[in-house]
């Protein structure tokens, strides 16, 4: 049963059929939009398909149970083919076999045969030597046995590893991708530009959050765009830059200016720079029903202020929605078109210290527009500034990858040599023929034959001429 | 664009090769052989020189990269690569038949970027990355490879056909290379296209790392080049272990490119993800 099961385990065919079932289950994953809001899906495809879709885990098909005994399955196979290849290889590298008898040399497609009666056994074996040498080969391991020499020699052994190490890679990337799924983290934090934070929001594993050991400072955030011919922006961001600032126990020990592309680590987690915004500074200018002033108020959206008006009362403001380029879609509701300042409005809840809250809608562009001024009082947006700008970051520790990126190298350098570099053997028999000497040259490849044998005809004719009897 | 212009000469230049590769094959004129292979090499002499000037117009446009952010980009590297492969095993194993098969490849690829737009766009920071050009010259390479296998298979179907109806040695059968040949032509293509895809792959995920803190994210793009991975996997693992060899291997190698098609075109055009861009 075990015998069974590990012949199953290390055998071609599963390899094969699992390469061929990973690459067609991987195609649905990419036709189905993965890890969407169910919502979406149910809408897509109907409650029952939803339920049977949702079953198989096609949703996060990758990370299925399925997918991964996929792949479990695969690196089991990768294993058990190395285990049951390795003793022989092992063998055919540390303790090869270095006297053949003439009858298994006879056997090889690519062999010579020479005899010399000018020289004495050791003589020839000199002149062998010396041939193998000038062929580019050198003599590994020689015996004399019962008057006859053996001689072995071989080149590039070591890439009948290359098979082990090669699959070894593929589970040290596998080894890796597991650590950083179980240890690591990744999320998110947007920082005001001027301000520091610590904690950030997870992205996987519910939306927790997470406090780092040490705190983040945004010193300054810049950003540039591309411009068309007339030297105005396009809006398309060419390059977007944090200056950040890292703070451990209240001392600073890092600083580094980030963008796309060039991240900042610190003890091993990697603050990317992934994003930008900014919240918009808007002015309310508030005036008596006399028009007298009362005040410019600086207010962000979410924010509010309060005056004290004519009856001493108390009258609160808060800015609950700004529109920079405000308009109605379709359905009537109020939208921004873009985030240029094209025609801003805001949308105020006016608090006095009688009354229900009022809610009124002002416009930068018309000021004169009618709103609930229940209170007599005037309100007007005088101006939106860009305001302050906060960096987007992504914040990641992953313990896995040094195990992924040398598994990847290995992965590179395994399968070039597999595929490129060969094992040669070269056995050589020298014995006595009567009056003359009996040279055998026999040879093999594991791999590109025909390279082998150009080389094996190479040394054929050095054989020749070396062994040539000087006498004829 | 002079480079435009460039990559307009080299088209016409390879269906003229092209030409006369098919006339090789009727005539079996050594000399028109030798013809057949100057003007490939002349078309892939004209074609470097169009990616170079491109290349100095993107510079000059202050972009700072290589142009290799959009589909005309990729199209005309792809078309050049394609080339430059076929030239290289042309010149190693002396076999000038493949040549009727792989020219017209070329020119489809360059035809189809006369009906892109050649303008150099300026690349979203995500873009700006020195791994941009390691990773697109390695993945088309392996393309590149990988159709030049392609279409040794071809040949090698279409030749054991004819064989099987006993015409193997008639026509322009005689001028095919043999079909151990073709089906020893085709892995090595696949030999060389296969670490290729790997190390594209690879520093397309350590890009990806570096630009967004995740090597791997299951993007459309990376799961069909991770698929087409798994089929040439496939390929090598049932001919180099196995010892498959012949029909079954030529249709993988066949079915192999399709998938690298759709990886490259299907993908971007029918599925959203990362590489939307490109």
């Amino acid at each position: 049963m075990i015998k069974k099961i590990t012949k199953f385990l290390s055998s071609l065919r599963l390899t094969i059929s699992l390469l061929i079932i990973l690459a067609f289950t991987s195609i649905a994953g990419t036709l189905i939009q993965q890890q969407q809001n169910p919502a979406i899906y149910v809408q897509q495809f109907g409650k029952p398909l939803y339920k049977v879709f949702q079953a198989l885990g096609l949703f996060d098909l990758y990370h299925s149970w399925w997918f991964m005994s996929l792949l479990a399955l695969l690196a089991l196979n990768l294993l058990f083919c190395s285990l049951k290849r390795l003793p022989r290889d092992l063998k055919l590298i540390f303790s090869p076999k270095v006297k053949l008898t003439e009858e298994e040399l006879k056997s090889f497609s690519s062999q010579g045969k020479f005899s010399t009666s000018s020289r004495s056994l050791d003589q020839t074996l000199e002149t062998v030597l010396d041939s193998l040498k000038r062929s580019g080969f050198s003599c590994k391991q020689k015996i004399k046995d019962e008057g006859a020499w053996h001689i072995f020699s071989e080149k590039g052994k070591f890439s009948r590893l290359a098979f082990h190490v090669t699959h070894l890679s593929i589970m040290l990337i596998f080894a890796g991708a597991i650590l950083g799924a179980a240890k690591g983290f990744s999320g998110y934090v947007n920082i005001m530009e001027g301000s520091r934070e610590n904690t950030i929001v997870l992205r996987s594993g519910g939306q927790g959050s997470k406090q780092l050991d040490f705190a983040v400072e945004c010193r300054k955030f810049e950003v540039t765009y591309y411009k068309d011919e007339s030297g105005n922006d396009t809006g398309r961001p060419k390059d977007y830059k944090s200056l950040l600032a890292i703070h451990d126990h209240g001392k600073e020990v890092l600083a580094k200016e980030i963008e796309v592309n060039d991240p900042l680590s610190y003890e091993g987690i990697y603050f990317y720079q992934s994003s930008f915004g900014e919240i918009p500074q808007l002015t309310i200018t508030v005036k008596t029903p006399q028009a007298d002033l009362v005040g410019n108020f600086a207010v962000e959206e979410g924010g509010s202020f309060r005056f004290v008006d004519k009856d001493n009362e108390e009258v609160k403001v808060r800015l609950l929605r700004y529109f920079p380029d405000f308009t109605m879609n379709q359905s009537g509701q109020a939208v921004s078109r873009s985030n240029t300042p094209n025609n801003p409005a805001a949308f105020l809840e006016i608090t006095s210290a009688h009354g229900q809250p009022v809610q009124t809608w002002v416009f930068q562009r018309f000021p004169d527009f009618p709103h609930a001024a229940q209170t007599g009082y005037k309100y007007s947006l005088t101006s939106t500034n860009s305001g302050k700008k906060f960096t987007g970051l992504q914040v990641v520790w992953d313990p896995g990858v040094p195990l992924v990126w040398t598994g990847c190298i290995i992965l590179v350098i395994g399968i070039i040599v597999i595929f490129s570099v060969p094992h040669y053997r070269i056995w050589i028999s020298i014995s006595d023929k009567g009056k003359s000497r009996e040279v055998i040259v026999a040879g093999n490849t594991n791999k590109n034959k025909p390279s082998f044998q150009n080389t094996f005809s190479k040394i054929i004719t050095v054989f020749k001429s070396n062994l040539a009897d000087r006498t004829k | 664009m002079i480079s435009s212009k460039l990559f307009g000469a080299a088209m016409i230049i390879y269906i003229v090769a092209a030409l006369i590769y098919i006339t090789y094959l009727a005539l079996k004129s050594e000399k028109v052989g030798n013809l057949a292979t100057v003007i490939t090499i002349l078309g892939l002499c004209v074609h470097t020189a169009a990616l170079i000037t491109r290349t100095v117009a993107s510079y000059r446009q202050g972009i700072g990269q290589p142009p290799f952010a959009n589909l005309y980009s990729s199209m005309v590297f792809f078309s050049w690569a394609i080339i430059l492969t076929y030239i290289i095993l042309e010149l190693i194993y002396k076999q000038k038949a493949i040549g009727a098969f792989v020219t017209p490849i070329a020119f489809i690829l360059l035809a189809v970027t006369t009906l892109l737009s050649d303008q150099i766009e300026p690349l979203v920071p995500a873009l700006q990355s020195n791994w941009l050009l390691s990773h697109v010259v390695t993945c088309f390479f392996g393309y590149a490879a990988f159709a030049v296998a392609c279409g040794i298979s071809i040949m090698y179907l279409v030749r054991i056909h004819y064989e099987g109806m006993g015409m193997g040695n008639t026509g322009v059968m005689q001028i095919l290379p043999s079909s151990e040949l073709l089906d020893e032509l085709a892995y090595k293509a696949i030999v060389i296209g296969f670490p290729f895809l790997t190390i594209g792959i690879i520093t397309g995920a350590a890009w990806a790392n570096y630009a967004w803190g995740s090597y791997w994210s299951w993007d459309p793009k990376e799961t069909w080049s991770l698929i087409t991975w798994f089929v040439y996997a496939a390929f090598l693992h049932a001919r180099f272990a196995a010892g498959w060899k012949g029909r079954r291997t030529a249709v993988l190698s066949i079915i192999g490119f399709l998938f690298v098609l759709f990886t490259y075109l299907g993908v971007s055009w029918l599925l959203s993800g990362l590489h939307s861009y490109a």
